[in-house]
């Protein structure tokens, strides 16, 4: 009825069980007291106000002490490789914080700061106890960034030593990323559209129509007027402004004098003269019309008074503008003594833009 | 002479006879557990413990074949054997203390005095020849305080005759077994958890490019010939991509900053010739021909672990589907860009959001699309714009 146990393969079974179960124990143990400390520093951010390789920027860290422990100094270690506290640190190249400068500390405000090593930002205090949770916040002006777009770390550790000496009493890793800004570029072409005509349609040039203006037969008893229509627009930022030239109406040697100092139109005076606007005396012209925001100038621009010098700008604007369309209003009245003949001129609009 | 050689020859014959024996013994033992099992070893054998850490407590499940029927169950954990005839040694921290026990099926009761009691009864049971057996021991027994192996003595008995059994607590070292059925040994051990503890580093991995990682974005928007926007074609490009994973708890936000497209010029928005391209602004738009506008949406890929910020979400396509130009674009999509100085701008320090996550997100490759429109008094010259994108990660 007895039955024989195998006893030497389940004790050598278990002894080698054993043996396996003590080396992991040994071995998470020589790591325990590694990770036992990596706590303390909880809710832990690091940003960056600029994240572009090689950038000078602002870092701003911002982490809550969970435990209740004296504090005499932090070290923020920043690497390329790990942000465990027992791994070695890899300096991140083109990193520098040595001339970093602490502007703003809040939560704890009694640290000074220093700069051992182009990775290392030390604040350090007289020690005194902390009591959890406190939330810090700290700012480090004049940082240049790493040089290579990546992850790096940051190891941040709590000391009671006001020098960042002994076993840190808290500790916490971060990771950021060091990234390309984001470039985007685009043209808008310049233009300037300008067109006259003696009647343009709408705001569309391909409509202009006509060039030849025939006042008729001149006499001293009434004024003899016509119009045209400039169109502009432009995107040349300065503006733009739109000139003429040419002589008053000539025949021969005789000359319609043009209203060189403006004024008003009188029949039975020679007078030869523009404006822009929309007038009564006589009824001629229009106000300008458009989504454009130029205006006549201002010689140019009261209704029933009318100018005219070789040269002169007559209508313009400061900035870039929409289109806009002008009536000019051509005005010529002769006196009695007015020589006979045919009066003639041409008359040359030019728009510049003001890129 | 001849008397010495027939001695030689007899303790030759002695020698021969004694291996022969010494084999034949040797090889009856070995046959002996089958030969045995075969009349009443308890065959398929096991207990399982739930928990194995010393001073433990758990469940028992005690498995086993019987090769005949029998109705009432010992079990009786001794430290030094599993062999039932053997005395048995037992101590708190060798073997299993038992206290008011329960079982799965049948009445379990403890068995013997003095301490520890390490010995179950248990009567009512249905153990039928060849039919596996289970019970479980649902409480009332403690592990030994120590790491240590010990063995479970099973004993079968037929009805009230359990009753005989008196563990060695209560006999002395060897047990009196009584007129039981079938028995088996169970070698059982104790041994410390395992507390096995890591360290994940804390990860974030954001990158913003155009082709790979590491390739700086540049962008037109224009004309893909002359780069040159136009106010008769709004026009887009989705080149921007960007990745983005971390193991950060507390979640991760993306911010942008810079400023909307803009004529260099003093310092961009300010100085004599500083002109922009309007910024859409917070509330995302479609495309309005004919008008200023710089917009940007975010394609998030799907990604359930972040969300987009309004000020650049698409809600009519989600930012999907765009062509990546830089092309005219006639399409739907809304677009937005903040560029206010005060909170949540892109012109403030602490740049405008647009992405986040309230934890941990997997690795997520999207894009930034961006539309470009202008006016006819948009100021002509080259606009740019240099968007920088920071990841903050909480851990």
């Amino acid at each position: 009825m007895p039955a024989k146990q195998g006893k030497s393969p389940a004790r050598l079974y278990l002894g080698l069980s054993g043996g396996l179960l003590l080396f992991l124990i040994l071995l998470i143990a020589s790591y325990a007291p590694a990770i036992t400390r990596a706590a303390g520093l909880q809710d832990r951010s690091w940003q960056l106000a600029n994240s572009a390789p090689h950038a000078t920027t602002d870092y701003s860290t911002t982490f809550t002490i969970s435990n209740n422990l004296t504090l005499g100094s932090i070290s923020i270690l920043l690497c390329s490789n790990s942000p465990l506290e027992s791994d070695f640190c890899a300096v991140p190249s083109g990193l520098d914080v040595s001339n970093a400068q602490l502007t703003n500390q809040t939560g704890i405000s009694d640290f000074n700061f220093f700069t051992p090593a182009p990775n290392y930002l030390l604040l350090s205090r007289t020690p005194a106890a902390v009591n959890a949770p406190l939330t810090v916040k700290l700012t480090f002006h004049n940082i240049i960034n790493p040089d290579t777009a990546a992850p790096y770390y940051v190891r941040m550790a709590a000391y009671s030593s006001n020098n960042a000496t002994g076993s840190s009493v808290a500790y916490g890793g971060l990771a950021f990323s060091i990234t390309d800004n984001l470039q985007i570029s685009s043209v808008v072409p310049p233009y300037l559209a300008f067109c006259s005509g003696l009647t343009i349609s709408g705001f569309d040039c391909r409509t202009a129509a006509g060039d030849y203006i025939n006042f008729g037969e001149l006499s001293p008893t009434h004024s003899n007027q016509a119009t045209s229509q400039l169109l502009v627009a432009t995107n040349a930022a300065n503006g733009y402004g739109v000139q003429v030239y040419g002589d008053s109406l000539t025949s021969g040697n005789n000359v319609i004098p043009a209203l060189a100092n403006g004024g008003a139109s009188r029949p039975g005076t020679s007078q030869f003269g523009i404006n822009l606007r929309a007038n009564t005396a006589p009824a001629v012209g229009a106000d300008p019309v458009g989504a454009g925001s130029g205006q006549p100038a201002a010689d140019y621009g009261q209704p029933n008074q009318y100018r005219y010098v070789s040269n002169d700008t007559v209508v313009s604007t400061p900035a870039a503008d929409d289109y806009r369309k002008f009536t000019v209003s051509y005005v010529v009245n002769v006196s009695a003594a007015q020589p006979i003949g045919v009066y003639a001129s041409t008359l040359t609009y030019v728009a510049v833009g003001s890129f | 002479m001849a008397k010495t050689t027939k001695l030689q020859l007899s303790i030759k014959q002695c020698f021969s006879w004694l291996t022969a024996a010494v084999f034949a013994l040797t090889f009856g033992l070995q046959l002996l557990p089958s030969a045995v099992g075969a009349t009443g070893q308890l065959s398929a054998r096991s207990i399982a413990m739930s928990n194995s850490a010393a001073s433990g407590t758990g469940t028992y499940k005690l498995t086993f074949t019987p090769t005949s029927t029998a109705q009432e169950l010992i079990i009786d954990f001794c430290a030094n054997d599993p062999l039932v005839t053997d005395t048995c040694t037992f101590a708190a921290g060798t073997v299993p203390t038992v206290s008011f026990p329960s079982s799965s099926v049948g009445t379990a009761t403890s068995v013997g005095s003095g301490s520890p009691v390490h010995t179950i009864k248990v009567v009512g049971l249905t153990e039928t020849l060849n039919v596996p057996f289970t019970i479980t021991f649902n409480s009332g027994i403690t592990n030994p305080s120590t790491n240590t192996s010990f063995y479970a003595r099973v004993l079968t008995y037929a009805t009230n005759n359990a009753q005989n059994y008196s563990p060695a607590n209560t006999s002395g070292n060897t047990p009196v077994l009584g007129t039981y059925i079938d028995s088996g040994g169970i070698a059982l051990s104790t041994a410390a958890n395992i507390t096995i503890q890591s360290k994940v580093f804390e990860t974030m991995a954001f990158c913003v490019y155009q082709t790979s990682c590491g390739t700086a974005p540049t962008l037109t928007l224009g004309d893909p010939t002359t780069g040159a926007l136009s106010t008769a074609s709004a026009y887009i490009n989705s080149n921007a991509q960007y990745t983005l994973a971390t193991n950060a708890g507390g979640g991760v936000g993306v911010s942008m900053t810079g400023t909307t497209l803009c004529r260099p010029g003093g310092t961009c928005t300010t100085g004599a010739n500083a002109f922009t391209i309007s910024a859409i602004g917070g509330t995302p738009a479609v495309l309005g021909l004919g008008t200023e506008q710089f917009g940007m949406c975010v394609n998030k890929n799907g990604s359930a672990a972040l969300t987009v910020a309004t000020k650049y979400n698409d809600s009519i396509n989600s930012c999907t589907g765009l062509p990546a130009g830089p092309t005219t674009y006639a399409g739907t999509s809304k677009f937005g860009f903040d560029d206010a100085a005060s909170a949540d701008g892109t012109n403030n320090a602490a740049g405008s959001q647009i992405l986040s996550s309230t934890g941990a997100v997997p690795s997520v490759t999207g894009s930034f699309s961006f539309l470009g429109d202008i006016a006819a008094t948009t100021e002509a010259g080259i606009y740019s714009t240099s968007l920088n994108m920071v990841a903050t990660g909480t851990f």
